[in-house]
């Protein structure tokens, strides 16, 4: 009985400890939800109250940071757990105690293997950087720095050694700079940026979580290098930062920024190290900017954010993703530049040439066809209206098709090329099939053809064609280039 | 409000069990029914007029059919009241769907309302039906007090998400207002354990589902559909069953004995006993209101296998206005006769895993459909868990944020906790000072998820 009573006890008091009042100012966090409700039924019939409540609820509880820590650390326990065990060959402790990734470290001594690849990769990005160009779209390559890299000093004994007195180690950053700017290729080395300008104490022996800091820290030259090269910025000087953390942070990126600050103050340095919030920030420039690599640049993507470099809807930004066709389409659409953003491991394996190697191959093949086309062994099913976009370098072309079948009502087939009509083909009594031929005048980059059958009804979307719900069926859809 | 919000845990429940416990007995069943709809407002606020009509009109009609003397007007009344409750459950949830059918079939353009569905309307309106229709029968009398029929159909622990409480299971419970401690005792602690069934299980679950469901279904390779399956498989359980967990404890509390609604279906046999272990108040309401009334198995064989599929394609539908869902139904219609034409005396001769192993593979494939967002999809899905290939580098990438130890750690439970044997022996001891203390670990540890997390309803709300 007593342990049952004790069960009920603990049971609410695990409830009403949520009444507990946050003691304190909250320094970071999304910026508290005020408790704004009105007691009218208009509010509550349209969820107004509801909203607020649970919204304020949610951020408003007893030991509400601590739950959260606790939670954190839970997870991040457990789950480092599967880490530790299929990443235990990759981790390695160094001097006082620093982890490293091993694939961090070991390309620095990978000489003939690693220089083999890192030449295809580096002729992949030339090839890249030429295909982009052709439809008025440049490219950069930022190299993203890495803690192993920073802490050579730190290193496990043995690598350490190697470190020093290897005649054959290869600095793979230098050497990428250095073959990219012989091909004129936009390049930002960033390692060298933050080792100039990260904070102290930003790299804690057990701490894994320095890389939105390192990204603060080189964002002053990231954004010089965007403007420099004209990718859609102006020279912006971030001021005012203030560091924005989601509710879910994890800890280990709020504890150390309060690290930082602590510094500060000790050392009685001028200012607090100061902290983002992008949501009184205006953004400079309305561009877009593509941002393209692995997991790094993530943080690049929420610093130049935060900084009101770029606002979220114009950046761009792919992780560790295969662009597909459409990705691909808009970004060459928009003329978006195109950052490539690797660390070191991917620098040195073939990932960026697979990456790069699948991009070019759509651009090889450049036409696509919206969803609208409904394609089966017979052909291309046109209902009422579909969309088709191409690649152009801006020459001439002769776009030419042949029209098999068409509903009874359709009469008219109007073509437009990027919103300007460009034909209109009678087909009433006209014997099918039927060649089309249109000579059109593109643009550079992507352009995009409209094809509306009048007289058609627009169907309901069906997977599987229906003949009675398409306008026409079309074939042997070709474009032919004039040559320069 | 979802039960493992913070609002709801930690202000509404708190103020509703805590003037429950204060104010007098008498007010007790009042105080419940106001605070019902004030929980359905909450999240419904324009849909509790219809709920509320709903309860007038029953109340009304079971009276006027009890006090009928006459066989045929009983009749009229009844079946005008299963019309009206169908006919609130056709428009508000399948209307669309059917004009939408038309549209397509006829080739019309017959606009569509776009009603939205209101939470809970299938669970309520069927709570209805059954008690009109049992008063007619004379298996119980009709309720004389608006509120405790209000009550019956609106009271909050069940309301969205059911079980499908009867009016005759719980008709004595509704007048017996009384605290009695070893009661909340046992509610309290079904609720806690419900409550971390549905964050430490079956959120897990869903994240993978999520993750894997979100690619095209033609780029999902053989493991991971299988893998995105059998976590489904474990979400969609572990998520009603807590909930019917969070439900029956908190009637416990309440002083209100709601029947079980799971009984481990994965450890069944066969699927006709699956569907005596899954959704129990579903699959019964099906038996006595619809498959007995048919004729049941009492008149030919023939009509015996067509009541089945008539019942589990209705099934289906009740489960949402989607093809996806008839095709469920049919499925599993389809499982029960294949049992019936002879499979079941193979299985009763083969070992019990491989009988199990045939009742997992059969309702994993069923939960294609159940998930897929239309049927194309679903087909893929299941070509993909046949005849896929390796899995793509980026569909690696998209998994590997999901497949964590937490998450290996809740999938190897959900499995475990499937099956009576270990869960017996919780259940045998609930009083022991080990299942107490264990009861109170998971809740402090589900109430931490479960605050600190973001908004996670139930899969059953919907329906």
């Amino acid at each position: 009985m007593l342990l049952k009573k004790t069960f009920l006890v603990c049971f609410f008091a695990i409830i009403f400890s949520s009444f507990v009042p946050i003691k304190g100012k909250i320094p970071y966090g999304e910026p508290p939800v005020t408790l704004n409700v009105s007691f009218t039924l208009k509010d509550f019939f349209n969820k107004k109250n509801q909203i607020n409540l649970e919204s304020f609820r949610n951020q408003n509880f007893g030991f509400r940071n601590t739950l959260v820590r606790i939670k954190n650390s839970l997870y991040s326990s457990v789950n480092f757990g599967i880490h530790h065990y299929s990443f235990y060959r990759q981790i390695v402790t160094g001097e006082e105690n620093y982890l490293f990734q091993k694939n961090f470290i070991s390309p620095n001594f990978c000489t003939s293997k690693c220089r083999k690849i890192v030449d295809q990769n580096i002729q992949t990005i030339k090839e890249f950087k030429k295909k982009l160009g052709e439809y008025g779209v440049p490219v950069a390559v930022i190299l993203l720095p890495d803690k192993a890299s920073q802490l050579r000093s730190f290193w496990p004994f043995l690598w350490k050694l190697q470190d020093k007195y290897n005649p054959l180690k290869v600095n793979w950053h230098d050497y990428y700079e250095t073959e990219l700017r012989k091909s004129e290729v936009p390049i930002l080395n960033l390692q060298d940026c933050l080792a100039y300008n990260l904070p102290p104490f930003s790299f804690l022996p057990s701490g894994e979580h320095w890389t939105l800091i390192g990204a603060d820290a080189t964002l002053p030259t990231l954004t010089f290098f965007l403007s420099e090269n004209k990718f859609g910025i102006f020279n912006v000087e971030p001021s005012d930062k203030k560091l924005y953390f989601s509710m879910m942070a994890l800890h280990a990126e709020t504890d150390l920024y309060d690290l930082l600050n602590e510094y500060n103050i000790y050392q009685k340095l001028p200012s607090h190290y100061p902290y983002y919030d992008y949501s009184f920030m205006e953004p400079n420039l309305a561009n877009r900017l593509v941002l393209y690599g692995d997991s790094y640049t993530n943080q690049l993507n929420s610093v130049l954010i935060a900084s009101g470099t770029y606002i979220q809807d114009h950046l761009l930004h792919f992780e560790n993703k295969k662009l597909n066709k459409d990705d691909l389409f808009n970004i060459l659409r928009f003329r978006a530049p195109v950052i490539l953003a690797y660390t070191l491991p991917n620098l040195t394996s073939s990932r960026v040439k697979d990456d790069l190697t699948s991009m070019i191959a759509i651009l090889n093949d450049p036409i696509l066809f919206d969803s609208n086309w409904i394609k089966d062994n017979h052909g291309l099913y046109l209902p009422s209206k579909a969309k088709l976009s191409f690649l152009s370098n801006g020459n001439q072309a002769v776009l030419s098709f042949k029209i098999h079948k068409k509903i009874k009502t359709a009469s008219n087939l109007v073509v437009y090329l990027n919103k300007i009509k460009v034909s209109e083909v009678n087909l009433l009594n006209k014997p099918l099939p039927m060649s089309v031929e249109i000579e059109i005048k593109t643009n550079r980059g992507v352009n995009d053809l409209e094809f509306y059958a009048t007289g058609a009804t627009t169907p309901v979307h069906l997977t599987i064609p229906d003949w009675r719900k398409m306008s026409l069926l079309i074939n042997d859809i070709g474009l032919t280039f004039n040559e320069y | 409000m979802v039960f493992s919000s913070a609002i709801f845990l930690t202000l509404f429940l708190p103020l509703v069990f805590l003037v429950y416990a204060v104010i007098q007995e008498k007010f007790r069943c009042a105080w419940l029914f106001i605070a019902s709809i004030f929980f359905y407002a909450w999240g419904e606020p324009k849909a509790i007029f219809i709920m509320l009509l709903m309860i007038v009109f029953n109340f009304y009609v079971a009276i006027k059919i009890e006090e009928s003397e006459h066989l045929v007007r009983k009749k009229i009344y009844v079946v005008a009241a299963i019309l009206l409750n169908l006919f609130f459950l056709f428009v508000y949830k399948y209307l669309d769907f059917v004009l939408l059918n038309i549209n397509s079939i006829f080739g019309t353009s017959v606009s569509l309302p776009g009603i939205a569905l209101p939470i809970g309307i299938s669970f309520y309106c069927f709570q209805c039906l059954s008690y009109v229709v049992d008063v007619y029968r004379g298996s119980t009398h009709s309720q004389k007090s608006f509120i405790l029929l209000g009550l019956y159909i609106s009271f909050f622990p069940q309301l969205i998400a059911g079980p499908i409480i009867r009016y005759t299971d719980i008709c004595k419970d509704l007048i017996n207002r009384k605290i009695i401690f070893q009661n909340c005792f046992l509610g309290f602690q079904r609720f806690a354990v419900g409550l971390a069934k549905k964050v430490l299980i079956a959120d897990p679950m869903g994240f993978m589902v999520d993750k894997i469901f979100s690619v095209p279904a033609s780029e999902i390779s053989s493991i991971w559909a299988w893998i995105g399956i059998v976590c489904y498989g474990l979400q969609i359980f572990y998520d009603f069953s807590a909930y019917s967990d969070m439900a029956i404890g908190l009637g416990k509390v309440f002083n209100f004995n709601f029947l079980e609604n799971f009984k481990y279906p994965y450890s069944s046999d066969s699927i006709k006993e699956f569907w005596r272990r899954w959704h129990i108040s579903l699959s019964t309401w099906l038996r006595d209101y619809l498959y007995i009334p048919l004729g049941g198995n009492r008149i030919s064989y023939f009509r015996t296998l067509l009541n089945i599929w008539i019942v589990f394609i209705l099934c289906g539908l009740w489960h949402g206005a989607a093809w996806t869902f008839v095709i469920w139904g049919f499925w599993h219609g389809l499982g029960l006769t294949i049992e019936r034409l002879g499979f079941f005396s193979v299985l009763e001769r083969i070992p019990y895993v491989f009988r199990n192993i045939w009742v997992w593979l059969w309702i994993s494939i069923g939960w294609v459909f159940f998930r897929s967002p239309d049927l194309a999809y679903s087909v893929d899905y299941i070509e993909a868990m046949f005849l896929g290939n390796g899995a793509s580098f980026w569909q690696l990438m998209q998994a590997y944020e999901a497949l964590t130890f937490s998450w290996l750690f809740s999938m190897l439970a959900g499995i475990l906790f499937s099956y009576p044997r270990i869960n017996r022996y919780f259940s045998l001891r609930k009083e022991s000072s080990l299942v107490i203390l264990l009861s109170l670990f998971l809740f402090a540890i589900a109430y931490i998820f479960a605050v600190t997390s973001s908004f996670s309803p139930f899969i059953y709300f919907r329906f």
